[in-house]
């Protein structure tokens, strides 16, 4: 069994599945289109110098999330093994 | 080239999401040279090039990039439009090898739309630098059209695809995809799925990405080292634009003021009156001298500069790095891209600024554009720091002038942040911004290209405003009324005005009349000044700065100059631009008037103070 966490949490180079997303969410259409929905394996690859906001990789691209817009997406806090 | 000529021949888009080559293959097509980079939202609008085949005539249309058929934002609405509407025959779409998954779910879209489409794999080499390799048969079955690998930069992939483009109309989509008629609307997630299953039969992975990409973002956006990298290639970039521009320039402007004078002999040798002479040596003549030297030698080498940082993908890393600061005011990091365009050419910031989703974020971006400094206010803001501040060491002058855009930068979170409280509340607008891969700059193309399409044009622009413009505000400075010169009297009335503002009248005038070029703000003033006859010529800055000190311009004066070239009114250009970008004269007229009234407070205060402190 997983518990889920915002993606955010998520830390630096670990890579983890999403398990739902926020449907009111502004975020929510431009994210699916990006590829990412329920089971995508998402990797926080790095964070801007400030904190916010912090690159993703998501099927091969790399992709500036905000903090906020990050929040609507819950990943398991489990660690996936090497995808 | 922008909407004439679609009806000819045979009508093809090209589409895909943004940044896999859409614009490299377009050029290699049709051979013309629109503007090509590593990032995010360069192509805005479409761009329509011809080419022949086989005796057959192809019209291409270069859509904006767009990451599905919903549309977020006008770029990709326009992409969006061209697509649903069915005026191209097929549709090419490009695909970047190296995220190929995500760049399939566009496919599917597009494929429930028209199933006339080729499909591309670009960059196909850089794939294989990641371990990634391509099935492209496999992916061809798949989807059941045609599939084509590309290496666009090296022509590589190009005959092939220029052969399916004149093709007939084959292909057996339906038969791969039965369900299609039956489902016309499909999710999302329903088009994420067909994309991640057709992406696995092809795609085979082997090996490890490679460390160069993660070891560069390390240092452009590390915590510790991503603003000090970011202020070296800033100061950088400046410190070889002065160092490198500084003599070409000074010989230039010799060079032409030596054919003034011959010029001016010639017309008196014909038996010109003065005035003839006056009007288009002294006036036409000087002013274009002045704009061409003073203006080509920065630019030739800024332009190349700028143009290999953007075609190594360092602008979207900027943007990452900034956008704290953007969100913070609550507004869209990608501001951060238009800013930097907008040191190249305001009004071409301002047709960037398309690529920001939300419209109140877009407005506010568009409003605060032309508080970055562009390339037509560089030369004069250098030639008044080297008079009043730094002396002629080019790192004093540096530091000084990276200090003015960091000033800049700063004024435009200020207003931004203003503005997003007053005029355009709101919550801010969700931001996702890809980060491309580095790439290895082209170097020779991109010599050729900033000087051909962006140094010439820019100077071309500038070129054909400054003789008329010298024309006429010649003539202007002297005709006169009574005893004084026209424009001597209009500066007189301005002169309290000026002084307010720690200026004088004719500064404040001369930047009235440069509205239509910011390059020559500095060459009306001296119009002005030597038409009152207190000094008639100059040919270097040190004579420049005796002319100025005759005029009683001292530091105050000159830093209250300075400012005020940073933030004024943008040129007309620029204007027009925002007009017809916001559709209202309205927003124009805030274009100018934000940085306008941010310049005279900063002005009043300098003089404020600097009264204060002569006081004391």
């Amino acid at each position: 069994m997983c518990n889920s966490m915002p993606l955010y949490k998520l830390a630096c180079g670990d890579r983890a599945t999403v398990i739902s997303m926020d449907h009111r969410a502004a975020l929510y259409g431009r994210l699916k289109e990006l590829g990412i929905i329920e089971g995508t394996v998402i990797q926080k690859v790095m964070i801007s110098p400030l904190g916010d906001p912090a690159a993703y990789l998501v099927r091969g691209a790399l992709i500036a999330i905000r903090r906020t817009d990050a929040s609507g997406i819950y990943v398991s806090s489990e660690r996936v093994k090497n995808a | 080239m922008r909407d004439n000529n679609i009806q000819c021949g045979r009508v093809i888009a090209l589409a895909g999401n943004p940044n896999v080559g859409k614009s490299t293959i377009f050029n290699a097509l049709t051979g013309l040279n629109q503007h090509t980079g590593n990032w995010t939202g360069k192509t805005v609008g479409n761009a329509f090039g011809q080419f022949e085949y086989r005796g057959e005539r192809f019209t291409v249309a270069d859509l904006p990039g767009t990451y599905s058929l919903e549309p977020h934002s006008a770029e990709e609405a326009e992409a969006e439009q061209f697509i649903r509407n069915g005026v191209a025959e097929k549709v090419v779409i490009v695909c970047d090898a190296g995220c190929l998954e995500r760049n399939l779910i566009l496919v599917f879209q597009i494929l429930d739309v028209t199933r006339n489409v080729i499909i591309c794999v670009n960059l196909i080499d850089e794939a294989k630098g990641k371990g990634i390799h391509i099935d492209i048969d496999a992916l061809s079955a798949k989807l059941g059209v045609p599939v084509i690998a590309m290496v666009a930069r090296r022509g590589i992939g190009l005959d092939e695809l220029r052969s399916a483009i004149a093709a007939p109309l084959v292909n057996s989509y339906d038969t791969v995809c039965d369900e299609r008629a039956v489902v016309q609307q499909r999710t999302t997630e329903e088009y994420v799925q067909a994309a991640e299953s057709a992406a696995e039969c092809a795609t085979h992975i082997m090996g490890e990405q490679k460390r160069f990409q993660v070891w560069m973002d390390r240092i452009l956006t590390g915590k510790y080292t991503g603003y000090p990298v970011m202020m070296i290639m800033l100061a950088g970039i400046l410190w070889l634009t002065m160092k490198g521009a500084n003599y070409p320039s000074e010989l230039l402007w010799q060079g032409l003021h030596y054919i003034e004078g011959q010029l001016a002999m010639f017309m008196d040798w014909c038996g010109a009156p003065w005035w003839l002479t006056g009007a288009l040596v002294y006036g036409a003549y000087r002013m274009l001298a002045w704009v061409v030297s003073v203006m080509l030698p920065p630019m030739a080498i800024f332009f190349p500069l700028f143009t290999l940082l953007e075609d190594l993908g360092y602008l979207p890393r900027v943007a990452f790095n900034l956008d704290r600061g953007f969100s913070c005011c609550r507004t869209c990091g990608k501001q951060a891209l238009t800013m930097c365009m907008g040191l190249g050419c305001n009004a071409a910031g301002v047709v960037g600024c398309r690529i920001i989703d939300s419209e109140r974020e877009r407005k506010i971006a568009i409003l605060t554009n032309s508080l970055v400094p562009c390339n037509g206010k560089f030369p004069t803001l250098l030639a008044l720091i080297a008079i009043f501040f730094a002396g002629t060491t080019v790192s004093g002058q540096v530091g000084i002038m990276t200090l003015l855009i960091v000033m800049a930068v700063g004024g435009t979170f200020l207003c931004s942040a203003m503005l997003a409280s007053t005029l355009f509340r709101g919550m801010p607008s969700s931001f996702a911004l890809e980060l491309p891969p580095y790439r290895t700059p082209q170097v020779g193309r991109i010599i050729v290209r900033s000087i051909k399409d962006r140094t010439l044009f820019v100077l071309g622009r500038a070129a054909a405003v400054a003789a008329p413009a010298g024309l006429i505000i010649w003539i202007l400075a002297n005709v006169n009324v009574g005893d004084v010169g026209l424009l001597t009297l209009i500066a007189d009335v301005l002169q309290p005005v000026g002084h307010f503002f720690g200026m004088d009248g004719v500064i404040l005038l001369a930047f009235i009349l440069a509205l239509p070029a910011n390059e020559i703000v500095l060459p009306i003033m001296m119009m002005i000044y030597t038409s009152s006859g207190v000094l008639n010529d100059y040919s270097s800055l040190s004579e420049l700065q005796m002319l100025l000190e005759a005029q009683g311009w001292d530091v105050v004066c000159g830093l209250c100059v300075l400012v005020f070239m940073l933030f004024h009114w943008p040129c007309s250009t620029t204007l027009l631009t925002i007009r017809r970008e916001c559709k209202s004269w309205s927003m124009a007229a805030l274009g100018a008037l934000i940085p306008t009234l941010l310049g005279l407070t900063l002005c009043a205060l300098i003089n404020l103070v600097s009264y204060i402190f002569g006081a004391i």
